[in-house]
């Protein structure tokens, strides 16, 4: 099982065939001048939802976020974060399809074997300290930013999720202290 | 400006006090529960206050208020105002500055209030009353109903916000305070809204174009009546403007924009009671207590009763932002579960 700590939070505990430090891996290591990256990739089966067999959680985890008030600082905000997950999807999209063969052992089994063209994906963001009430406007911004990668991909309209601390702990994410 | 409130027993305010009250104070609770009531309550006391003694008159503030309280709330007789079941008499308390204005009566009074405080000196300013319908097509038809014909049906506010816009505007220089609001105001409405005398209705002007009030969104006669009532000079940077269901109307851009009008209004000596139900408007007026560091006093009604707190220190925990969150929290439900 892996834990770590990101961000202030406990991380975990996830099946290491769940698991996928995308930032730290060497596929990204070789590509990741200019190129900013989600944390890490978590794959939760949704059997509820057939025939998605699986979904792959893209994960970006922060310890703080501007008010959406501090409109330059909160529009930067936005869009690294949304690099960072649009970049999360398109190399776990890439490695599945082979594009990167030299690393491509690296990605445990769950991933290699991914059927893309049916599984889910979830793009989401932790805050840790985060206040709820400035959640649902946050949600909202990054939902917009990322409009495009999401029609793009055919994801779910729902697929862009922001969570505090306690939404991450509440969803299975990390765990306490 | 009004600083401190209480009542007891009036209608369905069973009991509110609300203290410290500032130059921009909102009222936020469910429909129903009594939002329209407290703010026609306090609009009824500061409209007795500004008719006694004004001019000729020579009613006393009991009479005067006799009738506000008989034409504002349309009852058969004015103890229906107490709140049915209830052993004491209806109190109503409100301190303009430091000075005291009160009275009560019980539930078989007609037209004597036996009981009447005034310690407030008399006004020259008038407050207003914004009801969340417009009233501008419909501005014949108010005079008309409550002026002739003398029926129930359009209440105080609607009248007096008639006559109000019916004032053509005085001579002189507007007052400064109120330039840049006005420009403001209408660069939201994009024209102007003018009455046409000859034509006997309001008109909306764009450029050299003039439309009939009736093709025009309600939103910018909403924005319109504020702009003629600031032009007209019936408001001072002394008024008491009641603004019920600001939002009624109004896209959520307009919502701010004309939030961040008040706001400047009200550092320039105006007070406002704001009674909403709308996320944006919380949201604003939040954001406004924040950045220009004001006390922003809200009222916050639900079941178990009425809760006073203060924008400046943070989000009121009440039934508009525990709606939003519980919608947030609903579509991350539906996307991670």
């Amino acid at each position: 099982m892996i834990s770590f700590t990101e961000s202030g939070m406990i991380f975990g505990p996830y099946a290491e065939t769940d698991f996928f430090g995308i930032e730290k891996c060497a596929t990204y290591g070789a590509i990741q001048d200019g190129v900013k990256m989600a944390e890490f990739l978590l794959i939760r089966e949704t059997p509820q939802k057939p025939p998605c067999v699986c979904c792959v959680w893209i994960v970006e985890a922060k310890s703080s976020s501007p008010q959406p008030k501090t409109q330059p600082e909160f529009d930067g905000y936005i869009a690294d974060i949304k690099d960072k997950l649009t970049n999360g999807l398109s190399l776990c999209f890439a490695s599945v399809l082979k594009r990167h063969p030299n690393t491509l052992a690296e990605w445990p089994d769950k991933y290699r074997d991914l059927e893309l063209s049916t599984a889910g994906f979830r793009l989401v963001l932790v805050i840790n300290g985060h206040q709820l009430d400035w959640l649902p406007p946050l949600q909202d911004a990054l939902r917009r930013a990322l409009h495009p990668t999401a029609k793009t991909w055919a994801l779910d309209p729902n697929a862009v999720v922001v969570l505090n601390h306690e939404g991450a702990r509440q969803f299975g994410l990390t765990s306490a202290p | 400006m009004i600083t401190n409130v209480e009542l007891k027993n009036f209608g369905p305010l069973d009991k509110v006090s609300w203290k410290k009250l500032g130059p921009i104070n909102l009222v936020i609770a469910g429909n129903g529960s009594g939002k329209t009531f407290l703010l026609k309550s306090l609009y009824s006391a500061m409209r007795t206050l500004e008719e006694y003694k004004r001019g000729d008159d020579q009613r006393t503030a009991a009479e005067i208020l006799v009738e506000r309280l008989y034409w504002t709330f349309q009852l058969d007789k004015i103890g229906d105002l107490v709140t049915k079941g209830a052993s004491a008499n209806l109190s109503f308390r409100l301190w303009k500055d430091d000075d005291e204005f009160c009275y009560n009566f019980g539930k078989d009074t007609a037209k004597v209030i036996a009981s009447l405080e005034n310690h407030v000196p008399p006004r020259a300013s008038n407050s207003i009353f914004l009801p969340a319908k417009e009233v501008l097509s419909l501005h014949n038809i108010i005079l008309k109903s409550r002026e002739t014909d003398k029926v129930f049906g359009f209440d105080d506010t609607y009248l007096d916000l008639a006559r109000a816009l019916r004032q053509s505007g005085r001579g002189g220089r507007n007052y400064e305070a109120f330039a840049k609001s006005r420009q403001d105001l209408e660069a939201i409405l994009g024209g102007k809204v003018e009455y046409d005398e000859s034509a006997g209705n309001w008109q909306f002007k764009e450029g050299k174009y003039r439309f009939p009030l009736g093709v025009t969104a309600e939103g910018v006669k909403k924005i319109a009546i504020l702009d003629t009532l600031l032009s007209n000079r019936y408001l001072d940077p002394e008024s008491i403007v009641f603004i019920d269901e600001l939002e009624s109307a109004l896209h959520p851009a307009a919502i701010s924009k004309l939030l961040d009008i008040v706001a400047v209004l009200a550092t320039e000596g105006m007070q406002f009671f704001v009674a909403s139900h709308s996320y944006f408007v919380v949201k604003k007026l939040f954001l406004i207590a924040q950045e220009k560091k004001m006390s922003i006093p809200v009222l916050a009604g639900d079941a178990e009763g009425w809760r006073s707190a203060d924008l400046k220190d943070g989000m009121p925990d009440n039934g508009i932002v525990t709606e939003a969150i519980q919608l947030y929290q609903q579509e991350v439900k539906l996307s991670l579960s």
